[in-house]
């Protein structure tokens, strides 16, 4: 966050504002560390119920959606790529992994430096979009902004409710009767990867700073996962090259 | 949207799903679905839902109630109006998208997982 933050101040003077939003059914338990630790001076967000999904078609993080002086979108949820140094500087975290870093996570952290990304684009569009408004080639047409939207039929929109059901149910100590709707929800919206991390995330894989980035079955009693799939099987099932829709201007 | 009772406040209901209430029935952008009749102050929230088309998801016999999203277009968005997004900061105070209204926002998310 702390590169998109200097991209704020350096663009604010224009007009232009950033809103972070998390998304998790923790709420402040789980973002407030990440929140106090950047002490942002733009609005910064929780979303336990995931309302970015259902009202914006958000399906992955991160993620933007960019909306004009009047309140209209111009540009629906797509991957939001950090700036480009700052993407440069995370292609060599290896002098980083610590020695005792399990296998899961340099497999992890393996594929995660396959996922393409094209910062260097969306952030040349960013800064033409805040310099010119409408009249930049990157604000899309009401019309445009709709087409491009996620697809929802009657069973995506139907995995939203089992989703939403799900959270309330975690929320409310039901964890196994969230499972159940937290799996509904994963059948009817596949394209999700934020339902599927969201739930992956609740589950104990691990102990210690690594639990919630376990995303998948223990290594003491894999049998126990409630899912069909994890992180690292998904990403490897599609290809990581694929994990992100590729950026279109 | 979660209700614990299906009797639900009307301009909670309008807000939550962003659709709102007219005499052709519940709007959204230039969608308008046709009602049979106007809601009062107060609606059975599962009643209008599934007149509207919207998928209601249950537990408990009902002690939680769960609404989902339009499908009518088979997009995410119906309209490229932003919706009235009400959010909470980790004070627990909540903040409305539209305050920023006459600023170019980029709305960003993430998560700590």
């Amino acid at each position: 966050m702390p590169v998109w933050q200097a991209l704020r101040e350096e663009l604010h003077p224009s007009g232009f504002e950033l809103v972070t939003v998390g998304l998790d059914s923790l709420g402040a338990e789980g973002c407030r560390h990440f929140i106090e630790a950047a002490a942002p001076t733009h609005p910064a967000l929780l979303d336990q119920y995931h309302v970015l999904a259902r009202t914006l078609g958000v399906i992955n993080i991160p993620s933007s959606v960019w909306i004009d002086e009047q309140g209209m979108i111009v540009r629906p949820a797509e991957a939001a790529p950090a700036p480009p140094v700052a993407a440069a500087g995370e292609t060599t975290p290896e002098r980083q992994l610590p020695a005792d870093m399990p296998q899961r996570f340099i497999e992890m952290t393996g594929e995660a430096m396959k996922i393409s990304s094209q910062g260097e684009a969306y952030h040349a569009a960013l800064k033409d979009w805040v310099a010119k408004g409408a009249d930049s080639e990157f604000a899309l047409s009401p019309e445009e902004v709709i087409a491009r939207s996620r697809p929802r039929s009657a069973d995506v929109a139907l995995g939203h409710a089992h989703f939403e059901l799900a959270i309330a149910l975690e929320l409310d100590g039901h964890h196994e009767s969230a499972i159940e709707h937290f799996r509904e929800a994963h059948q009817l919206v596949p394209d999700s990867w934020t339902f599927r991390r969201q739930a992956w995330s609740l589950e104990p894989g691990a102990t210690g700073p690594f639990a919630r980035f376990w995303q998948g079955p223990s290594e003491d009693d894999p049998a126990a996962w409630p899912y069909e799939g994890d992180w690292l099987a998904d990403v490897k099932k599609i290809g990581a090259e694929n994990y992100s829709e590729p950026w279109r201007p | 949207m979660i209700l614990r009772d299906a009797k639900s406040d009307t301009a909670k209901f309008e807000q939550e799903t962003g659709w709102t209430f007219k005499p052709e029935g519940a709007c959204k952008g230039e969608v308008c679905i046709p009602l049979a009749q106007p809601p009062g102050e107060t609606i059975d929230a599962i009643e209008v839902a599934e007149a509207m088309g919207l998928p209601v998801v249950t537990h408990a016999g009902g002690e939680l109630i769960a609404i989902g999203p339009e499908s009518v277009g088979a997009h995410a968005l119906t309209t490229a109006e932003a919706p009235d997004i009400r959010l909470p900061d980790i004070d627990g105070n909540e903040f409305a998208l539209r305050s920023l209204l006459g600023q170019k926002i980029l709305v960003y998310a993430w998560a700590p997982y």
